[in-house]
């Protein structure tokens, strides 16, 4: 799928991209980055199809298209089993295959309150996990993500990543947008850059921008406080791995982390700086 | 398509915003349709195609103001169409449920002066009556008038300038020809249905408008 000169203009305002060219190729997990205002969630809406560019083109749009928004709407009066059934049908699946997908799904992400809660009920960060579960239902050829971290659980993060690594082994692009370059460097093989609408850096090859620290960690005999909080100590995802927890942290914050996990009673197994 | 309009249906029954114009086209049965037992069943066709247009119109302008605009780009992306067909459909079969109650009910009475051409007759009235009364809602909801406020009030006005400017089709003649016709023949009703033949053509006209402005602003 290829961008080009994509420019985009609401009504008489000012032009919000300006001759944008960019390619998205299969298994690549292109991240959108840039400060507040500059365009990253318009580009998201035309790469996604939502939004028709002002000027430009867009060529080979895949025809299966996962889209994530940045702000999930939460006035559905639809339980979330109900919701994804849904929209798994406007997919072409059958009834019984789209509740089933989408249960899985929302199992996976660790959807608190169960699948039966109605949407409107549920906090921003489980409503983020039924966005990301809805563009899921089929396996999508292009999968778009605007802030998609944004809310969620620490455990969610590491599912999240897992599920676009798994999207993009399946041979489908992905683009996501998020501010932070330590989340960036984690998870996408390319970076774009926008500054007032313009791209300004294309490159291959995030990884050197942020090191990572991979920490092991047994947990506590009796079950304690939370490992760390996510936000504070720039706790990049958690997986938990034969029975350890795997903690990826950003390296400058890795001291600040290990300090709070041993404070909680978290035992130290091993660590190490692994690039990305 | 089909799961679509299955998915457009929920969110109507569960909004619950199908209560108010059902309500108020049941109320408008009790007082117009008491008398269709035993009277001219055509002259209680003509207050009920009103209701049925401004049922519709409402229905229409609920159901697309009702969902948000990003709830509507993801079922966009995920069905690869736009909602309007759907909205279009559910609304029409809708309408087509309340109009179906109309028409049964000189049968149900045990009216035995009504004819076959007296409810064929008002059914083509219900149903341009149900096209205009959506097509009205679709260029009238914040997919073309962006603030809700003004949304209803062009709502209002549109339906008060189409039921009373007289001589305007299809809807004000259709009304008036039926308030005056105790007993439908031939002609009556190939001029209601020439008039549901405009109300269908105004009704693709408003959603291929109403799609063009929606996708101009995306």
């Amino acid at each position: 799928m290829r961008l080009s000169g994509v420019g985009k203009r609401y009504g008489s305002g000012r032009a919000i991209l300006r001759e944008v060219d960019l390619d998205l190729v299969p298994g690549g997990v292109l991240a959108v980055s840039g400060a507040i205002g500059s365009g990253k969630s318009t580009l998201l809406k035309i790469i996604a199809g939502v939004s028709r560019p002002s000027s430009g083109r867009v060529l080979d749009r895949p025809r299966q298209v996962g889209y994530v928004p940045e702000r999930f709407p939460s006035d559905e009066r639809l339980t979330a089993r109900s919701y994804l059934t849904h929209m798994g049908r406007l997919r072409g699946m059958s009834t019984r295959a789209a509740a089933e997908r989408g249960v899985a799904l929302l199992d996976r992400l660790a959807l608190a309150g169960g699948v039966d809660t109605h949407l409107r009920k549920l906090s921003k960060g489980n409503l983020q996990k039924v966005a990301v579960a809805q563009s899921l239902m089929v396996p999508p050829a292009l999968l778009a993500l605007d802030e998609p971290w944004s809310g969620l659980d620490r455990g969610a993060h590491g599912v999240l990543g897992q599920l676009i690594d798994e999207v993009a082994e399946a041979g489908g692009a992905v683009v996501f947008t998020d501010h932070r370059e330590s989340v960036v460097a984690l998870t996408a093989d390319r970076v774009c850059h926008l500054r007032q609408g313009r791209v300004v850096v294309t490159g291959a090859g995030p990884a050197q921008w942020v090191a990572v620290t991979r920490v092991v960690l047994r947990p506590p005999a009796l079950a304690g406080p939370a490992l760390a909080d996510p936000s504070l100590h720039e706790v990049l995802d958690v997986r938990e791995e034969d029975g350890a927890v795997v903690a990826r942290v950003d390296a400058e914050r890795s001291d600040a982390f290990l300090l709070a996990a041993l404070r909680r009673g978290w035992s130290v197994v091993r660590v190490e700086e692994v690039g990305r | 398509m089909i799961a679509l309009v299955r998915y457009t249906a929920s969110i109507m029954f569960h909004s619950q915003r199908y209560l108010p114009s059902a309500l108020v086209f049941v109320a408008c049965m009790g007082v117009f349709a008491n008398g269709a037992g035993d009277q001219p069943v055509v002259p209680i066709f003509a207050p009920m195609t009103g209701a049925a247009l401004v049922c519709s119109a409402w229905l229409a302008v609920t159901l697309i103001n009702l969902e948000d605009p990003v709830q509507r780009s993801i079922s966009a992306v995920n069905s690869g169409r736009s909602l309007l067909v759907a909205v279009v459909v559910v609304v029409l079969l809708a309408s087509m449920a309340l109009a179906a109650l109309v028409v049964a009910l000189p049968a149900v009475l045990g009216n035995d002066r009504v004819t076959t051409l007296d409810l064929l007759t008002g059914a083509v009235a219900l149903v341009a009556a149900s096209c205009l009364g959506t097509a009205i809602g679709l260029i009238t909801s914040r997919l073309v008038v962006r603030r809700p406020g003004h949304s209803l009030l062009s709502t209002l006005l549109l339906l008060v300038v189409v039921l009373l400017t007289r001589g305007l089709p299809p809807i004000n003649p259709l009304i008036l020809r039926l308030a005056r016709t105790e007993s439908a023949g031939g002609e009556v009703l190939a001029d209601t249905a020439l008039d549901a033949g405009v109300a269908v053509v105004v009704l693709v006209l408003c959603a291929v408008l109403t799609r063009a402005v929606s996708a101009r602003r995306e």
